[in-house]
């Protein structure tokens, strides 16, 4: 199956796409507040034969949703499913452009790679592919991430952003922020972190990865795709071991059952006026909160960086968002790209050596 | 000797068909040499000013030499980053030395805080030479690939 056209609301193309009269019965059928409505009057209000509208209650029930019929009494609807399906994430949403064009795949091998074939055709910023399962989930440098499907968030975003490649870099940065703004919103009880650069934690764990994907000249990027990973229900227990003590799940940190539609809307909603506010000020209105969010703020650490191990304490964010350590012999240095990781307490995110995290995990990682 | 004196010799060379012409003193040294056509001046000393080239017939028979330092065609890094050679540890590299590459080719990434740039040759030609090693740090304009274009 590949793409079509960007901006249709539809499956993966292995069913028939949900006929446009089914949001309408499906909004008539939660306005009903758990009672039924009649196949007649939604084929009178439609202006389609009960045929078409029985085919529609069909389509959504293909999709998930439990709609009960009887004769004379009509349809009822009993459960929905928390599929970030379009029309569940559109009325959530209070973006202008970001996710305002929507694509849902059931399954797809990689959202960044589907929004990079929509974006070469000339998708419009701010198309959004989501899909509900992902089968080569993609870390840094083609690590691994652990995903059963139907329980966690896999989107991507793609942006064109009007300022010099050598800021981009920085996107990691705002959407992080965007991520723990989303979480602290949804999940107030639950501690959320944000590693550099782009990591999110929950309760001392990994919960989302962002992989970020450029095409860019000099002075013009002509794409940037943000793909977003984030655990949300899958259960504690069904980590594979090298993931247990290193990666979690909003669900696992919050103890109860977490909306993967409500999840993408806030993050939506967070992210777009985060990034508009970056793209004119750049990261100062963010550095304070950044310094807050940290988890190496302060902390003596290690960072990969290419083939050196640099070891020191965690001084914040450059102005570029690089990352500051303040190393015994060498001074103040400045990261631009690494794996850090935190080494004066041995707390539990830190217990497995050479553990990968979902998200991004892997290979030289060492949470 | 001034300008107006190179520049009669030049045009009696031209006259009488000479193809060089060299004066020596203790203060200067003047070679004037002749291609057909062309003339041209080389170690004049102390004289700065070459001779007005005369005007010309026919185009000179021998490429004007080029510049010592031949100017090098390269792909550079738009971002601060680090270099990828591949696109991961385990794969071969998106290009060696004496590949051909197109536009569109991606020659390596450069990753900035996890935000990977695929580079494009985004001219045609051959891979001359690697200038950065795998996993190394690199500048902002820094070149890496040294291209050799078709």
């Amino acid at each position: 199956m590949g793409p079509e056209r960007p901006g249709q609301t539809r499956g993966d193309g292995r069913r028939p796409p949900l006929p446009p009269q089914s949001v309408y019965i499906l909004d008539r059928l939660r306005g009903a507040g758990g009672t039924a409505v009649s196949g007649e009057e939604l084929s009178r209000q439609l202006g389609v034969s009960r045929n078409v509208v029985w085919r529609c209650v069909d389509a959504l029930r293909e999709r998930g949703y439990r709609i009960a019929s009887a004769p004379h009494r009509g349809y009822q609807l009993e459960a929905a499913p928390d599929t970030p399906f379009p029309w569940e994430v559109g009325p959530l949403l209070r973006t202008r452009h970001f996710g305002r064009t929507y694509r849902f795949l059931d399954a797809t091998d990689s959202t960044n790679r589907v929004v990079a074939e929509f974006a070469h055709r000339g998708a419009p910023e701010g198309l959004l592919v989501v899909a509900d399962s992902q089968s080569a989930g993609r870390g840094r440098m083609s690590r691994k991430w652990f995903s059963p499907p139907g329980c966690n968030l896999h989107f991507s975003l793609l942006l064109r952003p009007r300022t010099p490649a050598r800021r981009v870099p920085q996107a990691a940065l705002i959407t992080a922020v965007a991520l723990a703004r989303a979480v602290e919103e949804l999940l107030p009880e639950v501690p959320v972190a944000v590693k550099w650069p782009n990591d999110l934690f929950v309760a001392g764990r990994k919960a989302a990865g962002v992989l970020c994907e450029m095409e860019a000249e000099p002075d013009v990027v002509r794409r940037l795709i943000i793909g977003v990973g984030i655990n949300v229900n899958v259960p504690q227990g069904e980590f594979p071991s090298e993931f247990a003590t290193s990666a979690t799940s909003l669900r696992a940190a919050a103890g109860r059952a977490v909306s993967r539609t409500a999840v993408l809307a806030s993050f939506l909603n967070h992210f777009e006026p985060a990034w508009e506010e970056w793209l004119e000020q750049g990261l100062a209105p963010f550095r304070a909160e950044w310094r807050r969010l940290s988890l190496l703020e302060g902390r003596r650490i290690a960072v990969e960086s290419g083939r050196e191990i640099i070891r020191g304490t965690a001084m914040g964010l450059s102005p570029e968002g690089g990352l500051l350590v303040r190393t015994p012999n060498t001074g103040i240095r400045l990261v631009m790209s690494g794996d850090a990781h935190v080494t004066d307490r041995p707390g539990p995110q830190w217990a497995a050596p050479d553990a990968t995290v979902s998200g991004e995990p892997g290979k030289g990682e060492r949470h | 000797m001034n300008i107006e004196e190179i520049a009669r010799i030049a045009k009696l060379m031209e006259q009488h068909e000479l193809t060089e012409f060299l004066v020596e003193t203790d203060e200067m040294k003047l070679n004037l040499k002749r291609e057909k056509a062309l003339v041209s001046a080389a170690q004049v000393l102390p004289v700065p000013a070459a001779p007005p080239p005369a005007p010309v017939p026919a185009p000179p028979a021998v490429e004007p030499q080029r510049p010592a330092t031949r100017e090098r065609i390269t792909i550079d890094s738009p971002i601060v980053g680090t270099f990828y050679a591949s696109p991961a540890p385990d794969k071969p590299p998106y290009v060696k030395e004496g590949d051909e590459v197109s536009e569109d080719t991606v020659v390596c990434i450069i990753e900035a805080m996890k935000v990977m740039n695929e580079i494009k040759a985004e001219k045609h030609g051959v891979i001359a030479r690697v200038l950065v090693e795998n996993a190394a740090p690199v500048e902002f304009g820094q070149p890496l690939f040294e291209i050799k274009p078709f």
